[in-house]
């Protein structure tokens, strides 16, 4: 069971709220039901919007209004100077300042139907992974085009940055922009080229202890920054982990969501861990590192960085070491 | 369903008073059902502290204060396992109490609501005290704050024409407990990430990484108030035979809620600070004690103790260990089991067949 994924919000993932009961999405059903009470208003407003929008079928045009669902893709809708097409944007997108001005329609999760059929678009752009297909459906009923995208792997990453430029007109920028990406991931494969291969975990949450598994971007990340993520053993995307095999494991570099005094207290506990011993704790920002888009070049820069820092001296002034005391 | 007053139930309490008068309860019997509990416990936490997500070298763990297994065994195993007994012992103590206190047998820190308003003012702590600087240490406080108010709330909502009816009792919890959730919900759609699974975690709730410090506070906390409990132990035998009967037998009602309140408001409020929710165990451990060994609870309150403690152990020993590396919260595992108990014993109620 998936039961954390940092990039959805808990009122989607949780179950009973108060008994705990492991329910698979007791409170996504409510969710649901909402939704479903909000198709009828959608398919009341679905009309007016065709009366309004009589362009708005012309789906063939490079030139669209799009809508996007998620921090990710209105990150590439920018990124390849198709930023002014977008017309809406879900509430998590915080990149690049430009986007936050522009009108929210929810998230992937919880796309606001009503909000996005009100602003005419011609292109909806969600995630594949979790995108409310029911919602969605309304507004391709609509006539727009609605597509999904993918961001569990690097791979995944590049592919809808190609697929969302071939749907926007900018698939030469695309290309540039993967190229860019793949002379970045090669340089950094580069630098840590023969170095030793450091055991590291990553975590996205403390209580509980949230670390990133396999078959995640990070995961990704971490295997090109030539390091050996501790968590594979799981064999989850997003496991729980326990601290015991944390401290039997003897992760070199641990690289923790939280910065601060917070995290020096909770680490200083399990002094024999070789990256608390060895002040090898480092702080990350989720701005970009959890945000699985254009940036992650930049992202994988950074990690990089934390697990070798003498092959990135120019990045080491910028590591945010976690202090633990003594 | 004892204040609703049939025929059979009426026969039953007078059963339950020969328990009571001590025709049952020897001071031998006593020793023994107690030893027999303590032994089981002990046996638990020695289990739970042999077995965890990876093998350690006891050896090593003792001996070899710069091993690897010596900082599993003292900074990670052991407090877990002592919070485990800790927070057990509170839960299944504060089920035993409260069942008695509001003579409702689903009675519990979970479905009366107390433990969701706990939660919500550890949260509530949690994510606004430390923005003014207040710290972690607040947190404990504000779950007690917290527990209290709600336990009042339900109680006096829940009393109609000064009578406690049952089973508006259980409805006016679950209303609460829904209240709570919802609250709870709110402040999570308005904190950052990092909150957001801290507040997953109280709802599931998890003995996950306790310091030793925290273990000193729910232990404390949780014998103070145990303390209470016990020295109220008589009383609550006698409210069995309802208000006015107690009243006449000597039980000063009002004060004996008051305190009872009070006391389980703080141990829940301990046990929610760190561990957040963690359903049903004050329901089925003292019920499966209570068939086994009568209702007497000076008997009662110490056996749910003991076998909340050694029932938590276990509990948080298979979440441990069934899907290792990972973790399943324990909270999970306790309404696994709790679920199905809790339906069964409404059935059972239905019947008219359950003693109290």
């Amino acid at each position: 069971m998936k039961l954390i994924d940092p990039r959805v919000p808990m009122q989607l993932r949780s179950t009973h709220p108060l008994t705990g009961a492991p329910g698979i999405g007791y409170l996504r059903r409510m969710a649901l039901a909402i939704g479903r009470a909000r198709l009828a208003a959608a398919a009341a407003l679905l009309c007016c919007a065709r009366i309004a929008a009589p362009a708005m079928a012309a789906a063939a045009s490079p030139v669209q209004r799009i809508v996007s669902l998620a921090p990710s893709v209105t990150e590439t809708l920018f990124a390849l100077g198709a930023g002014d097409q977008v017309v809406g944007v879900s509430q998590y997108c915080d990149y690049p300042p430009a986007a936050t001005r522009l009108p929210r329609v929810g998230s992937f999760l919880t796309p606001n139907v009503e909000a996005i059929i009100g602003l005419r678009p011609t292109l909806v752009i969600g995630l594949g992974l979790s995108s409310d297909t029911r919602e969605l459906e309304v507004v391709r009923a609509t006539g727009c085009s609605v597509i999904t995208v993918g961001d569990d792997s690097l791979q995944a990453i590049e592919a809808s940055i190609r697929d969302i430029g071939g749907r926007v007109g900018r698939a030469d920028a695309a290309r540039a922009l993967v190229a860019r990406l793949d002379a970045r991931i090669a340089s950094v494969r580069a630098r840590v080229a023969g170095s030793r291969r450091p055991r590291v975990l990553m975590l996205v949450g403390h209580e509980p202890i949230v670390a990133v598994g396999w078959r995640t971007y990070l995961d990704d990340l971490l295997t090109i920054a030539n390091s050996e993520n501790i968590a594979h053993a799981s064999g989850q995307q997003w496991p729980e982990l326990s601290i015991e095999y944390i401290i039997a494991t003897r992760p070199d570099v641990i690289l923790d969501g939280q910065m601060g005094t917070a995290a020096g207290r909770f680490w200083n506990r399990f002094s024999t861990i070789p990256a608390v011993r060895n002040h090898r704790v480092y702080g990350y920002p989720d701005n970009p590192i959890l945000h699985p888009g254009p940036r992650v070049g930049s992202s994988l820069e950074m990690l990089a960085a934390m697990i070798h820092p003498a092959r990135f001296p120019q990045s080491a002034a910028a590591l945010h070491p976690v202090e633990v005391a003594r | 369903m004892i204040q609703s007053g049939g025929a059979p139930q009426i026969s039953r309490v007078g059963a339950g008073f020969d328990d009571l008068a001590g025709a049952h309860l020897t001071r031998g019997r006593m020793l023994a059902i107690v030893s027999a509990l303590a032994a089981l416990t002990a046996a638990a936490a020695l289990i739970a502290t042999a077995f965890g997500s990876v093998h350690i070298s006891l050896e090593r763990a003792l001996f070899d204060p710069a091993s690897p297994d010596h900082v599993i065994f003292v900074a990670a195993r052991l407090p877990r396992v002592m919070m485990g007994i800790a927070v057990g012992a509170v839960l299944a103590s504060v089920g035993a109490a409260l069942q008695a206190l509001v003579r409702n047998p689903l009675a519990e820190g979970g479905i009366l609501g107390i433990s969701g308003g706990s939660a919500f003012g550890a949260i509530l702590a949690l994510v606004f005290a430390s923005r003014i600087g207040a710290g972690q240490s607040v947190v404990p406080i504000f779950a007690f704050a917290a527990a209290l108010l709600s336990t009042l709330a339900v109680y006096r909502i829940a009393q109609v024409d000064g009578q406690l009816e049952p089973f508006t009792l259980l409805l006016v919890g679950v209303i609460f407990n829904a209240f709570w959730g919802a609250a709870i919900m709110l402040v999570n759609s308005v904190v950052n990430l990092y909150y957001a699974h801290t507040i997953l975690f109280w709802l599931m709730g998890s003995l996950e990484a306790p310091t030793w410090r925290e273990v000193a506070v729910v232990s404390g906390l949780g014998a103070a108030g145990f303390a209470v409990l016990m020295s109220k132990a008589r009383d609550l035998n006698l409210l069995s035979l309802g208000d006015e009967t107690a009243a006449e037998l000597g039980v000063e009602i009002n004060a004996l809620r008051r305190n009872i309140f009070i006391a389980t408001s703080l141990m829940i409020g301990a046990a929610v600070s760190v561990s957040g929710i963690i359903s049903f165990v004050g329901l089925i451990v003292p019920h499966v004690l209570r068939l086994a060994f009568g209702s007497d609870h000076r008997l009662l309150l110490p056996a749910s103790l003991l076998g909340g403690a050694a029932f938590m152990v276990l509990a948080d020993l298979a979440a441990r260990v069934v899907i290792a590396p990972a973790e399943i919260p324990v909270g999970a595992i306790t309404a696994l089991c709790g679920g199905p108990f809790f339906i069964y014993m409404l059935r059972r109620q239905d019947r008219g067949a359950l003693s109290l």
